[in-house]
């Protein structure tokens, strides 16, 4: 926690300074002190793309980032004492801390948009790769790694936003999968750096331009991207700030070619994060400058700073732009009028305001007629916000908003409602600067109650929404992708790896040495079935279902705790078990001796009794020398939650379904019959986000609490020994309460399953084929032929 | 526009007081009363009636004076109907579980639309052609659903100007309510 959410922002807010002064020092003039970090962090991205852009210099990325730093602090020296706008801090400090609250008050550094979004496992797979070798895939091995870095990034798709993380991660060796929240958290505070620098013009008092600069830099849309992996769109956020902050001062007189710079840095940023696509928004913000620098300054002097521009573009941002050919901002679904990518419809074009409280940023707020009421009020006050710093000419802020929202607004209606929706997220901070500054402004030179009702009535809207989303947030499960990390460092070089429950981030991050490949995505090869097909997305499927030959390409098997799993062919044996996990091997390079296997078994349990003619078949395909192995295995206990007592509102999703949805508090009690005395692990399907906890015959077994699954896997509440008889599991959940996640849709739980554990489970007996026999009408996971 | 300092005395200043005191009650009165009594609808379409508990009685009637049939998956136990008007004639009918109310999170429970489009199976096909994942419903009725997040799913049939919207929370349950055949008339 401590690395995540203290060390790593510290490194990154010190590596923009020092990138920063160095921009300063390049430049000739001073930059403001509330831009130096902002600016730096565009520093450090352009520095990033330009090494990463070859393999050959990814990995001194780092190096020269932290070299460039340090030669900026030292041009610096003297370090001559500036006035620190403690207010403006104080704001960059509080949206920290809102952008840090759904992780950091859950106890875990853990990362969000669990379940709802997995391309933050894409993004974990571009960092880990691009630091070291740049887009170069070559060396790689099939797996759902390598499949997702090949989709990605030979296509040019821009990675700008992902560098500054990946140099971080470097710097402190955490993983970067807990960096994610962090490292969004501190760019939305250095957003609201910037936001505080823009509204100076219409702000005057720095308390209040603080205010304003908190609450616009957490625009409810993007404060709800960053709870799904929105990494570029909070990066962009902040690109596109910059750029407004820095470009309005080529049109001063002292500016000479050298004070474009700042403006060209941000704007090949803001290019290396979104591709050529960010012409969107560099065109009109610069555009608004060169026209003003033309009326002013004329054409002479518009000319001798715009070509130093291009250059400067040109030479900074061609490398990573061009390192695997342009990307087109017009390819694939990203103009498709039906691309909806997660989005359950199009989002409406007033989100773009900031005020949306809803949970879920793409479902209509509950109270849609507040919500309208907000929004109108917002408008009202970015409208009094343009007219005011129209009358003051105070053009940054107006610059800022009337270049962001006109690209945002363009993006919107010509592209796909996915990337529309990208582009609102990334300019609500500018929209919202506008409102709230406006208010403020009305406040300070109209009529301040006014002023100031319609400053709070905004701020309340954003602050709304956002505890919203912080209620309803899906957290990743820390302890269970930790696992998987402790895994992926054990595995290293033991691949390939397969693993048959649906966790991207598995196998396309944590596994990654193992070569892991993922039943049902990203396959590198064909997982056909035993019953022909391959696995759909998303869905798990037991290693019983995967034919022989392909199953056996793994050497190694990361395979989730669940009831119905079977044990892995007799080759395999028990390397690790963990609390969620179980890791079977097979000896390197060892050949298979199985001539035909058997599986039996269902999706409830993995054992059934094989008929005595199946058994004689496998005996004569072993031969008269051969062998059968099998897996003897006690009966699971699966019982159906919708026929437990239970309250009301905990409501199957069917009609004869086990499982139930409950909306509510309270507790399901539900009898169960044990045929056989043994240690059973206590299963529920389904996920939880309030404390559930566990009972059999009265005595708590354990509690799970925000714990999200994929389809078709199990919460697990520990074990217990049984005896024969009637036993009375009770499920008790508690209510909502103020922890993060805690006011997330309900999913279904169910059916509870009670799963023998022990070693017979996993032990296999070997038979010779003569005495074959003996297994008829024993309950077997499988049998096997060996010769 | 003139500064604060210059206009904030005198019998000017002080009506300009007045009236920002009276639109700042107004506007937290309005905020008071809006918060109070809930809200519903969607943004941008004007409401005709707000989402409400209703019965089966009252959807018929809604059907007869609409002239279109309005869809639903069927009667489903411990379930209330929500029923949401539209001032075009879309209807809305969520399956709300005992305890939530009416207009809360319509996100989270199993919903069903009923659009007035005319040529509304023509219309889909356009939407499939640009990359919707198209699927036969019983009858004749085609579906599209995004392949990306199966929670919604679309619904027409041949020669029918509605269109329907089967939504729920749960990815594909749309999708098999649809091919099960539970998305009918309410008759």
């Amino acid at each position: 926690m401590i690395v995540s959410w203290i060390v790593f922002p510290v490194v990154l807010v010190a590596l923009c300074l020092g990138c920063g002064l160095l921009l300063q020092a390049c430049a000739g003039r001073r930059l403001p002190g509330l831009l130096l970090v902002p600016a730096g962090f565009a520093v450090v991205a352009v520095v990033a793309g330009i090494f990463t852009s070859r393999g050959e210099t990814a990995s001194l990325a780092t190096p020269a980032v932290v070299v460039l730093a340090l030669l900026g602090a030292a041009l610096a020296y003297p370090w001559r004492g500036r006035r620190l706008d403690g207010w403006a801090l104080a704001a960059a400090v509080g949206v920290f801390a809102v952008f840090a609250a759904p992780v950091v008050l859950s106890g875990n550094p853990t990362f969000a948009g669990y379940i709802k979004l997995d391309d933050t496992a894409t993004w974990m797979a571009f960092v880990d790769r691009l630091m070291d070798h740049g887009r170069d895939l070559s060396g790689l091995e099939p797996s759902s790694y390598a499949s997702t870095l090949q989709v990605n990034l030979p296509s040019g798709y821009p990675v700008g936003a992902f560098l500054p993380l990946g140099v971080g991660a470097q710097l402190t060796g955490r993983d970067v999968a807990w960096l994610v929240q962090p490292y969004m958290a501190t760019v939305a505070a250095l957003l609201a750096l910037c936001l505080a620098w823009l509204a100076r013009p219409l702000v005057e008092p720095r308390p209040l331009r603080a205010l304003v600069a908190f609450g616009a830099a957490q625009s409810a849309l993007l404060f709800g991207y960053s709870l799904w992996g929105g990494i570029k769109e909070v990066a962009v956020a902040l690109a596109i700030a910059v750029l407004a902050a820095v470009a309005p001062a080529a049109v001063e007189r002292d500016s000479g070619w050298r004070g474009i710079l700042p403006a060209a840095v941000a704007a090949t940023a803001l290019l290396t994060m979104v591709g050529s696509g960010g012409i969107v928004w560099v065109a009109p913000i610069l555009g608004l400058v060169a026209i003003a620098l033309w009326r002013t300054r004329g054409l002479g002097t518009l000319w001798a700073r715009a070509w130093p521009l291009v250059l400067a573009v040109l030479v900074l941002g061609v490398p990573a732009l061009f390192a695997a050919g342009a990307f087109s901002p017009t390819q694939g679904g990203l103009t498709n009028a039906s691309e909806l990518g997660n989005l359950f419809r199009p989002l409406s074009v007033f989100q773009l305001v900031g005020i949306w409280p809803n949970g879920d940023f793409r479902i209509d707020p509950g109270n849609m007629a507040l919500t309208d009421f907000l929004i109108a009020l917002a408008i009202l006050a970015a409208i009094a916000g343009a007219w005011i710093g129209w009358r003051r000419r105070a053009w940054e802020p107006l610059l800022y908003a009337a270049g962001a929202c006109a690209g945002s607004l363009a993006v919107f209606a010509y592209s796909s409602p996915w990337v529309g929706a990208k582009a609102l997220a990334s300019t609500g901070p500018a929209f919202l600067l506008l409102a709230l500054a406006g208010a403020a402004a009305f406040a300070l030179r109209i009529e301040r109650v006014l002023g100031a009702t319609v400053l709070a009535m905004v701020l309340a809207g954003v602050l709304w929404s956002n505890a919203l989303g912080y209620h309803d947030v899906s957290l990743a499960p820390y302890d269970q992708l930790h696992e998987l990390e402790n895994i992926g460092n054990e595995i290293e070089g033991q691949g390939p790896t397969l693993m048959t429950e649906y966790q991207p981030y598995g196998v396309r991050h944590f596994l990654r040495a193992g070569d892991a490949e993922g039943a049902s995505e990203l396959r590198a090869r064909a997982i056909p079935l035993v019953e022909g097909g391959e696995l759909e997305k998303g869905e798990w499927g037991d290693t019983d279902r995967i034919a022989l030959p392909s199953l056996l390409t793994y050497r190694t098997m990361v395979l989730r705790r669940n009831p119905a799993q079977s044990r892995p062919p007799s080759v395999y044996s028990l390397l690790r078990r963990g609390d969620y996990y179980d890791v079977w091997q097979r000896p390197a390079g060892a050949g298979s001796e199985i001539v035909e296997r058997l599986p039996l078994g269902d999706f409830e349990d993995p054992a059934a009794a094989p008929g005595c003619a199946e058994v004689e078949r496998l005996a004569s395909a072993a031969g008269p020398g051969g062998t059968l192995a099998a897996v003897e295995r006690l009966p699971t206990v699966v019982a159906p939650l919708s026929e437990s007592t239970h309250p009301a509102d905990w409501v199957p999703t069917e009609a004869g379904s086990p499982d139930l949805t409950p909306h509510g508090p309270g507790a399901a009690e539900l009898e169960v019959n044990v045929a056989h005395a043994a240690r059973y692990g206590v299963y529920l399907q389904g996920s939880v986000r309030n404390r559930l906890a566990a009972f059999v015959d009265g005595k708590e077994i354990g509690s799970v609490e925000e714990q999200l699954n994929e389809a078709s896997q199990f919460l697990y509440f520990g074990s217990l020994p049984l005896a024969p008889g009637r036993h009375i599991v009770t499920l008790s959940l508690a209510r909502q309460d103020l922890s993060p996640g805690s006011g997330g849709p309900p999913e279904p739980i169910g059916p509870l399953v009670l799963g023998p554990e022990g070693p017979r489970e996993e032990a296999v007996r070997r038979v010779p084929a003569n005495r074959a026999r003996t297994l008829c009408g024993r309950r077997l996971d499988w049998i096997e032929a060996l010769r | 526009m003139s500064d604060r300092g210059s206009s904030g005395g005198g019998l000017g200043g002080d009506r300009r007081r007045l009236a920002g005191i009276v639109l700042s009650v107004a506007i937290v009165l309005t905020a008071a009363i809006l918060a109070t009594r809930g809200g519903g609808g969607s943004g941008s379409t004007p409401v005709a009636a707000a989402p409400h508990i209703a019965d089966v009685a009252e959807v018929r009637a809604l059907a007869a004076s609409l002239g279109h049939p309005i869809y639903w998956a069927g009667p489903q136990r411990s379930m209330r109907l929500e029923l949401e008007e539209e001032a075009e004639g879309s209807v809305y009918l969520r399956y709300l579980p005992e305890g939530a109310e009416a207009g809360a999170a319509p996100g989270r429970f199993l919903t069903v639309g009923t659009y007035p489009v005319p040529g509304a199976q023509k219309a889909l096909r356009d939407i499939a052609a640009n990359g919707g994942s198209t699927s036969h419903g019983p009858g004749g009725a085609l579906a599209v659903v995004n392949p990306k997040q199966p929670t919604s799913v679309y619904l027409a049939y041949p020669d029918s100007d509605l269109q329907l919207e089967v939504y729920d929370p749960r990815p594909g349950r749309s999708l098999a309510l649809i091919r099960a055949g539970a998305i009918r008339p309410l008759e």
